[in-house]
């Protein structure tokens, strides 16, 4: 419940998001705040950049699930598969001879 | 980054390294930003009296302890220390001696925080020293001191620095010439 999972290709573009946009935030929170002398100004940039990071990433946005994992079907599945396979072509060949 | 709680606590984690790593900028940044402050610290008036230490001090009966009592003349622009990174300045007068017995002797005569810009501009005449100015020795006969007007810079993170003016020209205590009240 409440898990939101997204798929590989999602997590490893989340993982590049979180850090490429704190990361950017961060140096031009150091950049503002150097050229304004002004600390407070630099943390809410900073504030910001994980505000944003946060948002971009954290809800299970359908941009990180445009790859889903494909699945084999399972055992019970295939068996019943073949076993109607079976019956399928057991059929055809009744049908054959009785033909 | 599957579940909603793992993206979460990823990007908190990493927005601790990230922050860390910033602040640690900031606290090196301060260290290199240029600064030109200037300050004095004059005597106008140095005179000694007697009288009795209060009843912390070892030997609080006898009433012929030697006090200083200045009258001192700050002039100062500490604007300058002020960059991003400066919390607050601590600013204090130092009297500075030396004793056959006691080679080098610092007292602080009067201090101050200054916490904005716009205070740091210091001019004030007429000042009285807020400590006591006593000798362990109990007597200011034959000394000579001067007096230097010390900071230090209480960052908000990082290194706390400090650095004084000029010393004064050096002072002689004159000779007892009344009794503390």
């Amino acid at each position: 419940m409440l898990e939101f999972h997204i798929d590989f290709e999602g997590q490893r573009l989340a993982e590049q998001i979180t850090q490429g946009v704190i990361s950017f935030f961060g140096v031009i929170a150091f950049l503002v705040g150097l050229i304004a002398q002004d600390i407070r100004l630099s943390m809410y940039i900073f504030a910001a950049g994980v505000v944003v990071a946060a948002f971009l990433v954290i809800p299970a946005w359908p941009y990180l699930r445009k790859n889903p994992i494909k699945w084999l079907p399972s055992r019970e599945k295939l068996a019943a598969a073949a076993a109607s396979n079976q019956e399928s072509s057991a059929s055809d060949l009744k049908d054959k001879k009785t033909a | 980054m599957n579940s909603l709680q793992n993206r979460a606590n990823a990007v908190m984690a990493f927005s601790i390294s990230a922050i860390f790593c910033l602040l640690g900028a900031i606290a090196f940044s301060a260290l290199i930003i240029p600064s030109n402050p200037s300050g004095a610290v004059a005597l106008d008036s140095l005179k000694v009296v007697t009288g009795r230490y209060d009843r912390n001090w070892v030997d609080y009966k006898t009433r012929n302890n030697e006090f200083a009592n200045t009258v001192m003349r700050i002039d100062a622009d500490l604007s300058s220390l002020f960059h991003w990174n400066t919390k607050q300045l601590f600013v204090y007068a130092v009297a500075e001696y030396s004793t056959p017995t006691h080679p080098k002797n610092q007292i602080v005569l009067w201090d101050t925080i200054i916490k904005r810009k716009s205070a740091a501009v210091i001019s004030k005449r007429g000042l009285n020293n807020k400590y006591s100015l006593i000798d362990v020795n109990k007597k200011w006969t034959d000394i000579n001191a001067n007096v230097t007007l010390h900071w230090n810079i209480v960052p908000y993170v990082g290194f706390m620095t400090y650095g004084h003016s000029q010393p004064s020209e050096g002072y002689a205590f004159p000779l007892p010439s009344g009794i503390q009240t």
